[in-house]
């Protein structure tokens, strides 16, 4: 166990390394320029653009600017923003609290309904209530994020009143956003749920079970449910990606504080350092989570813990 | 024309002339004030009498996009200055109505070559930091300016003249020019040229812009960035212009500008009582918080140049004016401008934008849309509708690429959408471009036929900028038209101090602009904003930047 | 402690249902009422993308100021946009790009997606550990940043968001599949099959994979719709192409601002893309009961 905790580990640097690299070369191969995108248009002349693109080393080969840029991001030094100047740590670290607040109700807001929803739908398979889950899941997940956070905002803040519509202080700013990203893993975790639960109770081996005259609570939670839950664990994992991405959308629809919209107007701006800091730290949370995921196919399922999983990776 | 009940400064005969030359154009000032208390009204003691200003209070303000950065020097958004602007005074203060008042400095003087500024300034000014404001605190803001290592963007375009200043005695700074300049006086009213603390100038250098230190009626409290930017009164404020009924501490305890970049959540926040006012009011909600009795709108239509449609001409057959005038022709801007804006957007006609000094109202309904004598142009150019109704000449189709910037900015998008279907029918086809990357794209790359641009400016020497050879500091120009009448037009409108005849000189560049299809000038962009009637005497300049100093909230 | 008696109480049912014919027809024939109606709308909307011409009244692209923002009458059935362009027409068009995104970024990222989970999940080992870091690598780039990369290395067209999107989705398919392998691998009657003696191949072709595809369907019918959002999201942030007729994202993205004013121009290419995705999802459930190698092998 402690072994698979180590090598995991020493494979999540090698993950958050290869990210930063490839980030790096996309950007750098990417048209367009951070000196030339943060000035107006023509108000300042070619050579000076030259000259302050030269004191960033922004006009260096490849090779070069590589070297340099981890060289000292090995040494800790994510170095400063090239729009404005701000050191790219704090800058950051300014927005995680607020993306991580968003990231954890929505990820609890989809893990709690979508495996409540996902079992009672499966108990009523092919009934009235399994098709209204199902069609209320659906709608969660076919529904663009940026149109359900304005409708939202239209029912909730504009024509009841209840609940403000942006803004990132308080846990009344945050009920909003986190249901609109909720909702969309809400559906993703309902299908997947149901469809394993549905899936497992026709396992031979429940099928064996129910014959020795297991009592059905043993059955279910001790073997079918444990096995129904492995696919929706994975889900969740990958849905720590899917809300860092979904982040800058509700982060702009709810004017909320936070690393997707760093983000998204760093790759605008070309600011590399930024970007950069983005992708390891989200990179690192997502390795983080996913180690978590792992682990807890031990719990879920002895099986895997006896053949470890831990070998295999 | 009634000038001279405003002959009351005492000020040397070249900048009587300039100051009547800027009162000249007042008339016709591009502003549309709507009912109610944030009418953008500067005249002294409106509402004084009627009764005490209510003091305190926190007004919050919603903004579409975040500022780059607070030093005013050195950001180049409009956004930004919004912001700024109540953080940061000027040496000189432009009313709404255009005519220029003292500020920071008391009175000032000027050489009869018109190259010598001499401005007296007051003494009984600080910054927030306790830094007394003096010449030298005046000169060195100059000084950081032109320093190329203040990467100082628009502030630097107002002073293509400036050649130095001196410090003449501790409260007197003189400013020397290269050439005259009589867009110069006029330009020290504009936030980008306000006034910054020396002394925090030094100590953040390139931060200062998240730690601005000024000497405005507010000073800055925290900035958090795509969230909110909070000011606080300055207590010790009590250098108001005369424009204002309170020369003395603002009354709102604080000012806190929320960002909300979602039209529809910005709206929404000012619906539901989160903020007090939002700027950027899309066209097609305006009727709609118009009709609530909760809100009023103000609108105020840019000075300087209308948003207008470059032509790169340095691809064939753009050089040839028949092809111009056939997109001129061709592109129906009244049917954008209703479609896309509702009668709120006024549609533009001439490169300046109207209430600029030197615009030629004779210029408007001039170009009407004409699909017909467009596809006669284009075939007398040889250029004949091939199969797919797309023209070709020796094999070539006639396609544009037509070149905007992401994100969606006042529905320029739809803009370009509306042109490509407009241009289909005279059989030219369109290929939108819309990048991040303007700059790249347009300057570098040259990769564009069509390109839409358009500024704010106080003087119509901001057609440089645009339409002159040389006007984009070492950039080619947008349309490639370099043409020397033009240039030569546009030179001697920026020296010229002679009003009469700087007026002429404007009119025939405009004229030459139409005349030659240079741009296609399309509308003239307001900034609007909606205010809670809870707010009262929100004011506004001549740029349609906010001015608080006698706001007030009720509760 | 509800939620346990109900679990009793549903195994108790789905065991008497088992028995009982009757009611099982019944539920049959709710279920095939949903699959027709299901089929219908994934057709109509097929028809939509491959014949347009035939469906829409209206040019897409025709552009006329006296009819802009209509409400859906009888003229115009789901009224009309600020450009006053008919939007059951611009809706009728915006399938082709819509479903192309969403059938095509599926097809390729989940094939790529599942080998790549699968050879990982059951050959274990270095190659394992290989394929998912690189996997993990793809993962953590950010999907706006592909989406750029994509862009710039294709140009301006319609293959960019399907590119996108798919790239973005082959880590989401390879988790996936390597999760059910690694505990489809581990049931016993694979590794009874093992044992007396199944090539390792045969076992994981026979048994394994067919036993770890199920979360597969749900989840590649689910991405479908998920790929035609991820498009509308680009859209959101300003990626859209504005060259092509739009997309349903596209036009849901550009009428937001109205959605107060016109309520038609966003409402519609919504409700476009959850029928059809409600749709495509309904019958994901058909297939995979229907593929699902139990339910043959107890001959039913």
């Amino acid at each position: 166990m402690l072994k698979f905790i180590v090598f995991r580990l020493a494979a999540s640097l090698f993950v958050i390394c290869g990210s930063s690299v490839l980030v790096f070369c996309i950007l750098y191969w990417l048209p367009g320029d951070a000196v030339l995108s943060r000035l107006a248009l023509g108000t300042a002349s070619p050579e000076r653009i030259a000259e302050i693109r030269h004191g960033l080393g922004l006009d260096a080969p490849f090779y070069q600017q590589f070297g340099v840029y981890f060289g000292r991001m090995f040494r800790g030094d994510f170095g400063e923003s090239l729009v404005s100047a701000e050191p790219v740590l704090p800058k950051i670290m300014e927005h995680v609290p607020a993306t991580l607040a968003l990231a954890l109700t929505s990820t609890a807001i989809s893990a709690g309904l979508g495996v409540l929803l996902g079992v009672w739908s499966a108990f009523h398979r092919g009934g009235a209530v399994d098709a209204a889950v199902r069609i209320v899941g659906l709608f969660g997940v076919s529904m663009p994020a940026f149109w359900s956070g304005i409708m939202l905002i239209l029912l909730f803040s504009v024509r009841l009143g209840w609940l403000p519509p942006m803004g990132s202080d308080g846990v009344r700013t945050l009920i909003l956003p986190s249901l609109t990203l909720g909702i969309v893993g809400t559906g993703l975790i309902l299908r997947m749920v149901r469809s394993s639960v549905l899936d497992t109770i026709r396992e031979p081996f429940i099928v064996t079970l129910r014959a020795k005259g297991l009592s059905e609570r043993a059955v279910m939670y001790r073997h079918a449910l444990r096995n129904a839950l492995i696919p929706a664990v994975t889900m969740l994992g990958m849905l720590v990606g899917e809300m860092m991405a979904g982040a800058v959308v509700v982060e702009t629809v709810f004017a909320r504080q936070g690393i997707g919209r760093v983000l998204a107007d760093a790759i605008a701006g070309k600011d590399l350092p930024v970007v950069q800091g983005v992708v390891v730290f989200s990179a690192g949370l997502y390795v983080l989570v996913n180690l978590l995921v792992d682990l807890s196919y031990m719990l879920i399922d002895p099986r895997i813990r006896r053949t470890g999983i831990g070998r295999g990776t | 024309m009634t000038l001279l009940k405003r002959n009351r400064n005492p000020m040397t005969a070249f900048a009587l002339v300039s100051l009547l030359l800027f009162a000249g154009c007042s008339a016709s000032a591009g502003s549309s004030a709507e009912s109610g208390s944030a009418s953008a009204s500067a005249e002294p003691g409106r509402s004084a009498a009627s009764q005490a200003p209510i003091s305190g209070g926190d007004l919050t303000y919603g903004l579409a996009t975040s500022p780059d950065s607070l030093d005013p020097h050195v950001s180049g958004l409009d956004v930004a200055s919004r912001v700024f602007r109540s953080i940061y005074d000027s040496l000189v203060f432009l009313t709404e109505d255009n005519q220029i008042k003292p500020w920071l400095a008391s009175e000032w003087s000027v050489s009869p070559d018109g190259k010598r500024y001499t401005f007296k300034l007051r003494q009984d000014v600080k910054f927030h930091d306790g830094t007394p404001f003096n010449a030298e605190a005046v000169k060195k803001n100059f000084d950081r300016i032109v320093d190329p290592s203040t990467e100082a963007s628009i502030a630097l375009s107002y002073l293509t003249q400036y050649e130095s200043s001196e410090v003449v005695d501790p409260y007197t700074v003189r400013f020397n020019l290269k050439k005259p300049s009589a867009a110069f006086l006029r330009n020290l009213s504009q936030p980008s040229l306000a006034i910054v603390s020396p002394t925090a100038a030094e100590k953040y250098g390139k931060q200062l812009g998240q730690h601005p230190v000024g000497t405005g009626p507010f000073r800055f409290v925290k900035w958090e960035e795509n969230s909110e930017i909070k000011l606080e009164r300055n207590p010790d404020y009590n250098w108001a212009p005369d424009a204002f009924d309170n020369q003395g501490k603002p009354y709102l305890d604080t000012v806190t500008f929320k960002i909300i970049p979602e039209e529809a959540t910005r709206i929404g926040s000012l619906q539901s009582g989160q903020v007090l006012a939002i700027e950027t009011v899309p066209a097609q909600n305006v009727a709609a918080l118009k009709n609530d009795s909760r809100f009023t709108i103000a609108s105020h239509d840019a000075l300087g140049l209308p948003f207008a449609l470059f032509i790169n001409e340095r691809q064939a057959p753009w050089n040839d004016l028949k092809a111009r005038q056939a997109l001129q022709l061709g592109i129906d801007v009244d049917a954008i401008v209703k479609t896309l804006y509702f009668g709120v957007y006024k549609r533009a006609w001439s490169p300046l934008a109207p209430g600029t000094f030197g615009y030629d109202p004779a210029l408007e309904n001039g170009i009407q849309s004409d699909k017909e004598k467009a596809k006669r142009l284009l075939d007398e150019l040889g250029w004949k509708p091939g199969k797919d109704g797309i023209r070709e000449k020796d094999g070539k189709k006639l396609t544009i690429r037509y070149v905007e910037s992401i994100p969606n900015k006042d529905k320029k998008q739809d803009i370009a959408a509306i042109v490509q279907q407009q241009l289909k029918e005279i059989g030219v086809a369109v290929e939108l471009h819309f990048t991040k990357d303007v700059s790249q794209v347009v300057l570098m790359d040259h990769a564009y036929e069509l390109f839409g641009g358009g500024t704010a400016g106080l003087d119509p020497s901001a057609l440089t900028t645009f339409y002159h050879t040389h006007g984009l500091t070492g950039w080619p120009s947008l349309s490639g038209f370099d043409d020397p009448k033009l240039d030569e037009l546009l030179e001697r409108g920026e020296t010229e101090l002679d009003d009469a005849k700087r007026l002429e000189i404007y009119q025939e560049a405009q004229h030459y602009i139409v005349d030659h299809a240079v741009t296609i000038p399309i509308y003239v962009s307001p900034s609007i904003s909606a205010v809670s009637k809870k707010v009262e005497n929100l004011k506004y300049d001549a740029l349609g930047y906010l001015l608080l100093h006698d706001t007030t909230v009720r509760n | 402690m509800r939620q346990e008696t109900a679990l009793t109480r549903w195994i108790g049912r789905e065991r008497i249902a088992r028995g009982r014919k009757p009611s099982a027809a019944r539920r049959g024939g709710t279920q095939r009422l949903l699959l027709y109606g299901a089929a219908a709308v994934v057709i109509y909307f097929l028809a939509c993308a491959i014949v347009p011409q035939w469906l829409a009244p209206f040019p897409p692209m025709e552009m006329r100021m006296d009819r802009s923002l209509l409400p859906p009458g009888p003229s115009h059935w789901f009224g009309t946009d600020y450009y006053g362009r008919d939007l059951y027409s611009v809706v009728v068009y915006g399938s082709r790009q819509s479903l192309l995104v969403g059938i095509a970024s599926v097809l390729a990222g989940g094939l790529s997606g599942a080998l790549l989970g699968a050879v990982s999940g059951y050959a274990g080992g270095l190659v394992d550990a290989v394929i998912m870091r690189a996997v993990d690598v793809l993962m953590t780039v950010p999907g706006l940043l592909l989406a750029l990369a994509v862009a710039a290395a294709l140009g301006p067209g319609r293959w960019n968001i399907v590119l996108a999107v798919a790239v973005a989705s082959v880590p989401g398919y390879a988790r996936v599949m390597r999760g059910q392998i690694l505990s489809v691998k581990v049931r016993p009657y694979v590794r009874a099959s093992a044992s007396i003696g199944a090539s390792p191949s045969r076992v994981f072709w026979t048994h394994v994979l067919p036993n770890s595809l199920s979360p597969l369907y749900v989840m590649s019918t689910l991405g479908i719709g998920a790929s035609i959002l991820a498009g509308s999201g680009l859209s959101f942030l300003g990626l859209g192409d504005w060259n092509a007729s739009p997309d349903w994202g596209a036009i849901l993205s550009q009428g937001r601002g109205y959605m107060t004013v016109a309520w038609w121009i966003s409402a519609f290419p919504g409700f476009a893309i959850t029928a059809f995705v409600l749709s495509v999802n309904l019958y994901g459930d058909w297939l995979r009961d229907f593929l699902d190698p139990k339910k043959n092998a107890r001959g039913k």
